[in-house]
């Protein structure tokens, strides 16, 4: 009989993984990649948005692949990461680094303010965090704050630009998103939040405390985003308070993770990589042709591919070892 | 007869849905090693009696007690890890989960950790541990919500109408089942409709009508007292 | 004074709200749909008002009229098309709201490369111009003449809804779909038209919010969206007197806003709707339901 802490909780094939080299490999690809690429294509800003959005998709994943609620106010941590560690720099010269981290504090703690949402259901938990976000965001980009926050003119950073340390720092933060999916993933703790996102009264029966569970991989989510925002606003240099709270982004974040497949640890990366670079090579210069795109890629997801390109590479490989199964 | 512990305490216990009183001032007692079925006709209050009681209502009056530890309107994973569980009448497994880690999500939480393959043994689906739930039938699914509530060491096990839809040897199989747990010390409160299934299993058995108690007692005397008979039976009623 | 003009305002500007989120309401109603792109159907209604007008002189009061057949078409065909692969998922609910903001997006994208990303507007010459006055104060003529012509509307649509035998069969499928259907009533269909009568809603706000929000432009839907969400949460989902009601008061609490903290006014909606989830999530009018 297996014993539960070897158990690889894979959801689609039941096969059984090596818990720790599989989640290494899924972290030190894309970091490998990312390394090499730059040499490859020079522009260094693109590759740092694409590390960035790996880790919005991966903490997207996380909140809605493993506890199914899912918020479209998701930008707001970003918007508040970016916020956070610029004021931290501009106001108190911290250092970047520390600054990013500090960004994912502040953004597991607008987590936790934000965690009476979580008494509601689906989609009212996701306009709730949509409305939530684009409050903040008014907030903070009020006039009457300007002293503070700078208001509607934005932060610029750009004493603080420093460009290989911010894109090592974001392929740090992609390859930590990955392995924080991992860790939820082949975890009790995952375990424990399948079973909530099944059916949660039972969950609670079986013993799982469910709010307390929601709101480890809500602050984890909010977390990475918070950190996501704060390399976005480090190497961007100078950015104005709409393009940090920027619903596109949790759009975009939730396109790739549910193109990928979310609940898995590489669909959201190659969701991720495959459409950004769609993105770049057509949507930069026809952003209107991009966003015709990937609002047909949704639609057509949902009528048709609810699993993503994980559902579809699961349906492929069944159908290979059954094929296989039957001639041997 | 030996004094027996009382296990777990039932006091005016009233829960109201938008006024409609579902369950009206009941009160029982539930005592170590018994078995006791709850009775009554459709609608009666005897699933929510099981829902206030495992924290999935609050109730509006009234008090519960487990061993002396007061329960009411505590949240349901403290009622779970307390040592009350129970099965649903339409059973819930975790569709996205295999019948081990079924299992193993309350075994999580259980301080004796008996081991997985022990409690799927007890309910006969050791042979199924890998199985996804679509594979199950119906009885094994009925028998997977059994051990996830065996897998909490549970004091009291609440087995809601567990018979339905079973066949003459799996009900058999089932009521030795239940009889194994009450030898190891855990009670069970047994809501039914199925009176044969009922005798071979409960002591005793508590009735109710329209939310409240209409009796407790042994089930032939139940079976031949005048107020039970008329609430199951029709009898006068009102327009 | 500036309460009186506030509340009075906020009253004529209500009944454009209400009509706002009563289309939201319908969507959701029969197939627990939450269409995300309501605020995008509103806005195509506004480019079709300025089309109308632009292109064949016609006013907008006519226009209101004429979207809707239209629109009823176009959300029928599109209820037929989506909704039985939503029925058949594992979580319709998550999955209609992912699709809606899909569609959103496409129909963003379309007006965006259709109509350009400029923000058109209508002049007020286009409808009856002259000011109302009430105790005193002056209100601009976009606001009391959009309120004439909605309130018939909304009163047609609440007439239909509750003194029609095809209203009575919609009112069956909301409350429960499979039970209508064993009555002998063909649900998917009506839930279809009903559907299109959402959408057709949409489309005649979306005249008028030409005028309210001072112009139409291809990005406008998704603050509408939320504004209709915030209305029809706090005036009790699925309850249509009660968006109408909560429509008013949102536009009495969105005009005082306005007049006595207009840099926070934008909070408004989001204020709302946060609160109404959190505080009484049931709404105004609904009744609270017991999960743990």
């Amino acid at each position: 009989m297996p014993k539960l802490d070897d158990l690889d909780l894979t959801l689609e094939t039941g096969s059984k993984g090596k818990k720790l080299i599989s989640p290494a490999i899924a972290a030190l690809v894309p970091i490998v990649a990312f390394a090499v690429g730059v040499h490859l294509y020079s522009n260094e800003l693109l590759l740092t948005y694409m590390a960035i959005y790996i880790a919005l998709a991966q903490g997207i994943n996380i909140i809605y692949g493993f506890t199914g609620y899912l918020p479209f106010g998701y930008f707001g941590f970003f918007g508040v990461g970016a916020y956070a560690s610029g004021l931290v720099m501009l106001d108190y010269n911290v250092p970047p680094v520390l600054a990013v981290i500090i960004g994912g504090v502040a953004g597991a703690l607008v987590g936790a303010i934000l965690l009476p949402l979580f008494r509601l259901r689906g989609a009212y938990f996701a306009i709730g965090t949509l409305a939530a976000s684009e409050a903040i965001y008014t907030i903070i980009s009020n006039p009457s704050l300007q002293s503070i926050t700078n208001g509607p003119y934005g932060l610029n950073l750009a004493g603080f630009y420093s460009s290989g340390t911010a894109y090592g720092t974001a392929i740090a933060l992609a390859a930590l998103s990955i392995l924080a999916t991992s860790f939820v993933r082949s975890s009790k703790f995952g375990l424990t939040l399948k079973a909530i996102r099944d059916d949660s009264y039972s969950a609670s029966m079986a013993g799982v405390n469910v709010p307390r569970q929601r709101f480890y991989a809500w602050l984890i989510a909010a977390a990475i985003a918070g950190m996501a925002g704060s390399v976005f606003g480090w190497s961007t240099s100078v950015f104005y308070p709409q393009a940090v709270f920027d619903p596109a982004l949790s759009v975009l974040a939730i396109v790739f993770a549910l193109f990928g497949g979310v609940g898995t640890i590489w669909g959201p990366t190659i969701g991720t990589v495959v459409l950004y670079a769609i993105y770049n090579a057509i949507g930069v210069s026809n952003p209107q042709y991009f966003q015709l795109i990937y609002g047909m890629v949704i639609v057509l997801l949902v009528l048709f591919a609810p699993r993503g390109l994980a559902g579809f590479w699961n349906y492929i490989t069944t159908k290979i070892t059954t094929v296989r199964a039957k001639n041997d | 007869m030996t004094e027996s512990k009382s296990l777990l305490k039932i006091e005016n216990l009233t829960t109201i849905f938008s006024g409609f009183k579902a369950l009206n001032d009941v009160s029982l007692e539930l005592f170590q090693g018994q078995a006791l079925g709850l009775v009554g006709p459709n609608g009666s209050g005897k699933t929510t009696l099981v829902n206030t009681v495992c924290g999935l209502y609050k109730p509006a009056h009234g008090h519960i007690t487990l061993e002396g530890l007061n329960i009411t309107g505590k949240r349901p994973h403290d009622i779970a890890r307390a040592g009350i569980n129970r099965t649903f009448q339409i059973p819930k497994p975790f569709r996205d989960l295999s019948v081990y880690e079924n299992v193993a999500v309350s075994s999580i939480h259980s301080k004796n950790r008996t081991s997985i393959p022990e409690i799927l043994r007890k309910v006969n689906l050791a042979d199924c541990a890998n199985y996804p739930i679509e594979k199950l039938t119906a009885s094994q699914q009925k028998r997977l919500d059994l051990a996830r509530a065996l897998a909490l060491d549970p004091k009291v096990i609440f087995v809601d109408e567990l018979a339905a839809g079973l066949t003459p040897t799996e009900l058999t199989e089932v009521a030795e089942m239940l009889a194994n747990f009450r030898q190891n010390g855990i009670a069970l409160i047994v809501v039914e409709h199925l009176m044969g299934f009922l005798e071979q299993v409960v002591d005793s058995v508590f009735v109710l009508s329209a939310g409240k108690g209409i009796f407790s007692g042994s089930l032939r005397d139940a079976l031949s007292d005048e107020e039970v008979k008329r609430v199951f039976l029709g009898g006068a009623h009102d327009a | 004074m500036l309460f009186e003009y506030a509340v009075i305002g906020g009253i004529l500007l209500g009944i454009f709200y209400a009509l706002l989120a009563v289309g939201l309401n319908v969507v959701y109603g029969a197939q627990k749909i939450i269409n995300l792109a309501h605020g995008d159907i509103i806005m195509l209604g506004g480019y079709g008002a300025w089309e109308l007008y632009n292109t064949y002189h016609i006013s907008p009061i006519l226009s209101t009229i004429i979207v809707i057949p239209i629109t009823v078409l176009f959300g029928y065909l599109l209820n037929r098309l989506i909704a039985p692969r939503l029925v058949k998922a594992s979580d319709p609910e998550m999955l209609s709201l992912i699709l809606f903001f899909g569609l959103s997006e496409v129909i963003q994208a379309l007006a965006s490369l259709v109509f350009g990303s400029a923000e058109r507007s209508l002049p007020v010459s286009s409808i009856p111009t002259s000011r109302l006055v009430l105790f005193g104060q002056g209100y601009p003529a976009t606001w009391w003449v959009s309120a004439l012509v909605i309130i018939p509307l909304l009163a047609i649509f609440v007439i239909f809804l509750y003194r029609t035998s095809i209203g009575l069969q919609v009112r069956a499928v909301i409350s429960d779909s499979v039970e209508a259907a064993v009555a002998g009533i063909n649900s998917k269909r009506v839930s279809g038209i009903y559907f299109g009568i959402g959408f057709a809603l949409a489309a005649c706000a979306g005249v008028w919010g030409v005028f309210i929000f001072g112009g139409v432009s291809p990005t406008e839907g998704a603050a509408i969206t939320i504004t209709a969400f915030a209305i029809i949460v706090f005036g009790s989902l699925g309850n249509t007197l009660g968006t109408i009601a909560a429509g008013i008061i949102f536009g009495i609490f969105y005009q005082l806003a306005q007049v006595y903290i207009p840099s926070w006014s934008n909070l408004v909606p989001y204020a709302l709707v946060i609160a109404t989830m959190l505080i009484r999530p049931q709404g105004l009018f609904g009744r609270r339901q017991r999960i743990a």
